[in-house]
């Protein structure tokens, strides 16, 4: 019973939250309440979530009909484990920043609190998907997750591109859906079931599969492949990054992408495929198309965001590397030998650096929105000299960037590590090698801005007819945006220095989903 | 002295009690890796308040570094000065074991560990970086005048990753130490470098970055390699592991250590690559020549004087402690790339027109003689090639302070142009004399002994070496022969040099040069000329102090 209660802590702090936003937005007096009480909530909820994950015990919702309080029975709609618990964490963490630096930057508009319900809304649907131990449900809770975001993309409407990118994202995201929706009901039309145990079975082994079987995991991994912007289902991550607000974007850079990866793994880790070879080499093809295709593009972008969207792209495909390496388990050589296999290994490998990769691009985008309030321009040349306007904002970026390249001790180094670790604890040394060189091609764009930012001399300087540095009004950052970067570089240190807890909650969560 | 023994029992006890950290078990090694980037921040803060007080209290901290690898040199030697509480445990040096360690976990999911350490091929290189740290911080006073406080910041970052390559003993924190070297270097040369500092600067950090890449991929081998039955059975752990001393016990322990079978070759392979791009050696040494060109002065110091040597201890540490039967499979190759770093590199310096880049050269050519010593497998190979890394530790520095006073002061370091500055700059002139000589081995001078230990160890090498394939065999001799070649250039380029630039007329654009004046350029020269005589004149003091370590090297193979 306080089992259940406390699982269900989190959600009822989220809900909580949502109900005080809309009744505030009616009041006059309580809208300024309305961000600060968002972000307590999330907090509040964070705070739920980590202390949940002291229990190791995994519970399973409304399996038993007779008995709401039944946790045992594998049947159940929802699975709550480490896994779970890890992904919530990630998405929390994500609400907590996004809506911190919110703040400043939709307090113009005048529904804040439909704002905030909207983002509250999108993050309990993503912790659903990686909760969901049934494919309706995490189908349902997908949508949860994807419509509000829809709307969010469409907030600004005053913007021309807003609007463009939003019904690109919507197009875009609802084909999605459809496509996952389609896999999900050719999966039923072949096991006459949607729970995940009974699909497994069914699934379990590839000698059994019919030319359904497969057209039914083909339909899902397109669908997912969307969300997590793999190539070649990346085009439309580029234009939206680019279009919608950047609270937005760095919510679905960091948030909505991390749920397709929370999917793939419950869906495919846990079981729709017999795990083995042929998998493998797909998901390492779509590893390789995606990272190399991000990091050769961000090459040549001249807006930051769109460079930081290329690079996303690029660090799912670096994720996808782990995801290969699950699929090659009882290939290796030792898996016998440690404590861990090499699926679990992979499992929290691509964890981590999901966790590592949304801080860093909180940071990323947090910084573009202050340079552009600041400077009026997403361009990167426009960076050059920013230490001399932000030097602390310089110092922030560099660190993001730094740690996105994978320089030690940062947290990037550390997830990068583990991601080339268990590439080659799974054989995979030629994936290994492709993934070194991708992140060698990508240190041209990151240390460019870098070199832009703490280097070069700012374009005013060189250009006699701008107007002086000094002599523009000085902006002055809002304290949301300097406890968003500030916090988010101190988790990245932190992560990079002492990886232990980290590391070992996502091992613990890769044993949990792992069978 | 008539010292109140009572006196004397409370200051050892304090000395204990600072340097022992009770419980904690952190240990005078943390505080050498620790404290420079601990300062940093400080450093730029307090630059902030004062452009000046940024340099002093870089050079205090500095200073400190030194005291403190001088305190862990007197542990290790158990010296008589000290309490005997303080003296290192030296029972593992005999076999290949590491002093002063300390041990704490990190990652235990997969046996990482903080651990650090030294052993007679560490200690002196740690030394060395405290020494060269000093120097070049006192370089920097006259050197740099824009944006001091970033810049010793950056300097002090840079400390703790050249001097946690050296202390570290488990591969991952080496790794880390290896790879913090990257960002201080790339911000002093982009920032405070020559004309062309952006592009060297981006060059420098994508080549050698790349290269280190590699190194990860060979480190996570190395890791799987301590991970099968067998070698789990021997360490007793139920997973893989990074550490030196594990890996170096299984190199002793297990049946024909790691074996040479191909993934160890290619282990072997991944983290050559790695070194020698940092050493560097031909051919892939093109990212040397234009950082030191571009570099200021005290980065080239550092550079030359110690980031080289990183390379060098990583080939001397992986081939010795981990790898030797992959080392004997390979040291055709490792000779082979010395050979021809060695005569290339003193070739190509005949020809070079900028004195740093002529220095540079002559660094690729005598880093040739460290690949050399190791490729040998004998005692006197190691000792010649630790003996080069300390004096070329000492005498490139030396040589590119020299350089960049010139320099400075002249407004061109093009040697053609560079006429009679023995009449302009006396002292800066006599110095470079001196430097030349002892880095073209003059006897008596710190130069010469690692060259007659490295022929010495390559006539009386017994391993022949056959280059697979083609099937030739190379001999130590023959080897020794062709690399006479290289020292005839290297002591002919620097006549050549010296016979332009220090003697003749003067020429008259260069009225307006000035000799070194301020006490810090005073001090960095005496201080670098002194430890080139001393190192000359008393090498036993060295070679006594690795012997534990190259007696070791020799008695793996």
């Amino acid at each position: 019973m306080s089992d259940v209660l406390s699982v269900f802590l989190p959600f009822i702090a989220l809900c909580g939250t949502i109900f005080l936003c809309l009744i505030l937005e009616s009041t006059s007096f309580g809208r300024r309440y309305i961000a600060p009480i968002a972000i307590l909530g999330s907090l509040v909820s964070l705070f739920f979530v980590i202390v949940g994950i002291n229990g190791t015990d995994i519970i399973y919702l409304f399996g038993n009909p007779a008995d709401l309080f039944d946790i045992s029975s594998t049947d159940g709609l929802f699975v709550i484990d480490n896994f779970y618990l890890f992904f919530a964490m990630i998405f929390l963490i994500v609400l907590l920043f996004v809506a911190t630096s919110s703040m400043d930057y939709i307090s113009s508009e005048r529904t804040i609190g439909v704002y905030y319900a909207l983002l509250i809304f999108s993050s309990i649907g993503m912790m659903l998907v990686s909760a969901a131990n049934d494919l309706l449900v995490l189908f349902v809770a997908w949508e949860l997750g994807t419509i509000p975001a829809y709307a969010l993309a469409a907030y600004q409407k005053s913007r021309k591109e807003t609007s463009e990118s939003a019904l690109k994202f919507f197009l875009i995201g609802a084909m999605s859906s459809a496509f996952i929706l389609f896999g999900i009901s050719l999966v039923y039309g072949i096991v006459g079931d949607t729970r995940l145990s009974a699909v497994v079975t069914s699934f379990s082994n590839i000698a059994d599969y019919s030319p359904l079987h497969l057209l039914a995991l083909m339909f899902l991994i397109v669908g997912f492949g969307y969300k997590m912007a793999a190539v070649p289902f990346h085009a439309w991550a580029v234009d939206v990054y680019e279009g919608t607000p950047t609270t937005i974007t760095t919510f679905l850079a960091a948030g909505s992408k991390a749920m397709g990866f929370a999917a793939v793994f419950r869906i495919f880790v846990t079981g729709l495929t017999d795990i083995n070879e042929t998998w493998g080499i797909l998901f390492a093809i779509l590893a390789i198309l995606t990272m190399t295709l991000g990091n050769v593009v961000a090459l040549v972008q001249d807006n930051i965001k769109r460079m930081l969207a290329y690079s996303s792209i690029a660090h799912a495909g670096y994720i996808l590397i782990a995801l290969a390496a699950v699929t090659f388990s009882p290939n290796s050589t030792l898996s016998s030998t440690l404590d861990y296999t090499v699926a679990e290994f992979s499992v929290a490998a691509a964890q981590l650096h999901i966790l590592t990769h949304a801080l860093m691009k909180i940071v990323a985008f947090t910084v573009v929105i202050v340079v552009a309030f600041s400077l009026k321009s997403e361009k990167i040349e426009d960076y050059a000299g920013l230490r001399k306007k932000h030097p602390w904002l310089a110092i922030g970026l560099t660190f993001s960037f730094l740690s996105l390249m994978g320089i030690p001790p940062l947290a990037g180094f550390i997830s990068k590590l583990f991601i080339l670790f268990s590439a080659i604890y799974a054989d995979l040394l030629w994936l290994a090698v492709i993934g070194i060189l991708n992140s060698a091609i990508s240190i041209f764009y990151y240390l460019r801005v870098i070199k832009l930012m703490l280097i070069d001399q700012p374009l005013e300087d060189q250009d006699v007819t701008a107007i002086p540095v000094d002599r523009i009004a000085p902006f002055s950052i809002p304290l949301s945006y300097r406890l968003t970067i500030g916090i988010s570089v101190l988790l990245i240190v932190l992560i990079g220095i002492y990886p232990a807890p980290f590391i070992d909650f996502a091992l613990s969560a890769a044993s949990n989903l792992v069978p | 002295m008539g010292c109140n023994p009572l006196k004397k029992k409370k200051v050892e006890d304090t000395m204990v009690a600072l340097f022992t950290f009770g419980e904690l078990e952190i240990g005078v090694l943390t505080l050498i890796f620790l404290l420079p980037v601990l300062a940093a921040f400080p450093t730029w803060l307090i630059g902030r308040v004062r452009n000046d007080f940024s340099k002093y209290f870089a050079l205090i901290i500095s200073s400190i570094v030194m005291l403190l690898a001088i305190l862990a040199w007197m542990m290790f030697e158990n010296n008589s000065l000290l309490p005997a509480s303080l003296h290192a445990d030296r029972t593992l040096l005999a076999t290949g074991g590491w002093s002063l360690t300390e041990d704490i976990a990190w990652i235990a999911s997969i046996g990482m560990n903080y651990s650090l350490g030294v052993d007679g091929l560490s200690l002196p290189l740690v030394m060395l970086g405290g020494f060269i740290f000093v120097v070049a911080i006192l370089a920097s006073f006259n050197d740099i005048n824009e944006r001091e406080p970033a810049y010793y910041a950056m300097i002090l970052l840079l400390e703790t990753g050249v001097i946690g390559t050296f202390v570290a003993t488990d591969f991952i924190v080496f790794f880390v130490a290896w790879e913090l070297v990257l960002v201080p270097m790339f911000f002093l040369i982009g920032i405070w470098g020559g004309p062309k500092r952006e592009y060297a600067a981006i060059y420098f950090f994508i080549y050698t970055h790349v290269a280190s890449l590699f190194l990860l991929l060979g480190i996570i081998g190395m890791w799987l390699q301590t991970a099968t039955t067998d070698a789990m059975v021997l360490t007793g752990l139920s997973s893989g592991t990074f550490s030196f001393q594990q890996m170096t016990y299984l190199a002793q322990n297990l049946v024909g250590g790691f074996g040479i079978e191909l993934p160890v070759l290619l282990i072997f392979l991944a983290l050559l690559f790695g070194f020698i791009v940092k050493v560097p050696s031909v051919p892939f040494h093109t990212w040397l020549p234009l950082a030191h060109v571009e570099a200021p002065t005290p980065g080239s110091m550092i550079l030359a004087g110690l980031l080289l040597k990183m390379g060098g201890y990583g080939i001397m540490r992986m081939s010795g402690w981990f790898l030797p039967e992959a080392l004997s499979e390979f040291a055709w190759l490792v000779a082979i790339i010395g050979l021809v770093s060695l005569l290339y590199g003193s070739w190509v310096a005949l020809r070079q027109v900028d004195m740093k880049s002529l220095v540079a050269y002559s660094s690729v050519g005598h880093m040739g003689i460290i690949l050399l010593g190791v490729a040998t497998q004998t005692e006197a190979g190691f000792a010649a090639a630790m003996y080069m890394m300390i004096a070329h530790g000492i005498i490139s520095p030396l040589m590119f302070f020299v350089a960049g006073t010139i320099g400075h002061s002249a407004d061109t370091r093009d040697i053609p142009k560079l006429k009679g500055i023995a009449k302009q700059m006396p002292i800066t002139a006599a110095v470079l004399v001196f430097g030349s000589f002892a880095s073209a081995g003059l006897p008596g001078l710190a130069g010469f002994w690692s060259e007659l230990l490295a022929f010495i160890a390559l006539f009386s090498m017994e391993a022949t070496m056959t280059i697979p394939v083609i099937g030739l065999t190379i001999t130590g001799s023959a080897i020794a022969l062709i690399g006479a070649l290289g020292i005839i250039f290297t002591a002919a380029y620097y006549l050549w040099m010296l016979q332009r630039t220090v003697f003749g007329d003067v020429n008259p654009e260069l009225k307006h040069a000035h000799d070194v004046s301020h006490l810090p350029q005073y001090l960095t020269l005496g201080l670098l000329c002194l430890f080139t005589l001393l190192l000359g004149l008393f090498p036993a003091f060295l070679i006594d102090l690795m012997s534990t370590a190259s007696g070791f090297f020799a008695s793996m193979f």
